[in-house]
């Protein structure tokens, strides 16, 4: 058994087993080490609670259920508020619903890209042939006879 | 013709056993007040005892216990649905909630009241000025009020496995199952806080006396 062993069965044990105690009458720091715990034990304790302590101790579960139902009944109007925002909300929403087909009516159409520019070279020839276009006889339609 | 006996009553007084916390919960949860106050009742002692050492005088300490109360049933509100789905609802820790909860919030309540210079315990020191002190006494007192400052002082889970174990006498197999570690993790960290104890009050002591 090392030292370290030792300090935790000190601290940890009712009781020391035999080979704690062969340790400890070998051992000159881990037999002040044992004194200095027990103190450090017992100076780290509190003295017990005394009777006015106990007294008021028994006015804990009424005062903590009274505190649980104002918790519950802050809790519910709090949710009350929350569901009238909510409800708030969703008019505000369903409302702008309604306006957005005008806005959207009333915006500006959108302008067409502009087209690129072709120039064609118009001569004679040209002008000819549009007038030979001209002199075409008109498409007659007529459906056949059954 | 034979006699027919008379039905005789069978029942006989059985002594249930008592109602385990996860089981009040519930019954409090659905409405039933009278297992809150068996549930608070059943804990308070333990409860108080733990924040005797964070809370400035007993007031505080209720309202601490109080809040810690508050926070478990939170807890347990929002987990027992949980636990019944799944499993059964005994599992829900209860008592290791309010513990820990109870620890935190003494933890912080010394954090907030170093913030404003108030020294925890001093009610519990005061009381016990008023007894008359030896002057032999005089030393001691100064040793235990050291040591006890030093304890608040303690890295978190030394602390808590400290306070549960001097505090509330808990064994370290309950103590490493209100923390959720193993029992010999539990002693390894009450093992550090002893050590810790003894230097910072030895070095205090020493400090003080040049």
């Amino acid at each position: 058994m090392n030292c370290d062993e030792l300090e935790l069965e000190v601290l940890t044990q009712g009781e020391r087993s035999d080979e704690a105690r062969r340790h400890l009458s070998g051992c000159d720091a881990c037999r002040t080490f044992e004194q200095q715990s027990a103190q450090v034990l017992l100076d780290a304790q509190l003295p017990e609670p005394t009777e006015e302590e106990r007294r008021r101790w028994q006015s804990l579960a009424p005062a903590t259920l009274k505190a649980w139902n104002s918790k519950g009944s802050r809790s519910s109007a709090t949710r009350q508020v929350l569901s009238l925002a909510a409800a708030a909300c969703l008019g505000g929403v369903v409302a702008s619903a309604a306006w957005w087909p005008r806005v959207a009516m009333t915006t500006p159409a959108p302008q067409p890209s502009p087209v690129a520019e072709w120039t064609v070279p118009f001569g004679p020839e040209q002008s000819a042939a549009i007038e030979f276009e001209d002199e075409l006889a008109p498409f007659e339609v007529s459906w056949p006879s059954p | 013709m034979t006699a027919v006996s008379p039905l005789t009553p069978r029942l006989r007084l059985v002594d249930s056993p008592p109602a385990t916390d996860a089981e009040l919960c519930q019954r409090f949860l659905h409405g039933d007040t009278a297992a809150f106050g068996v549930l608070v009742q059943r804990h308070q002692e333990q409860v108080l005892r733990l924040l005797r050492r964070y809370a400035p005088d007993s007031d505080a300490a209720l309202e601490l216990a109080q809040r810690a109360y508050l926070q478990a049933f939170e807890a347990a509100r929002r987990a027992l649905p949980k636990f019944s789905s799944t499993s059964s609802a005994t599992e829900v820790p209860f008592r290791a909630w309010l513990l820990r909860i109870a620890i935190n919030l003494g933890k912080n309540h010394v954090r907030d009241a170093r913030r404003w210079m108030r020294a925890p315990l001093e009610v519990v020191d005061q009381e016990r000025r008023l007894e008359p002190v030896a002057p032999q006494r005089l030393e001691q007192a100064q040793r235990e009020q050291l040591t006890r400052a030093a304890v608040l002082e303690l890295p978190k889970r030394q602390r808590e496995v400290f306070t549960l174990r001097v505090d509330l006498g808990l064994p370290f197999a309950e103590v490493a199952a209100t923390l959720g570690i193993s029992e010999g993790n539990a002693k390894s960290h009450f093992h550090y806080a002893v050590k810790r104890l003894q230097q910072r009050v030895h070095d205090r002591l020493k400090g003080e006396a040049q």
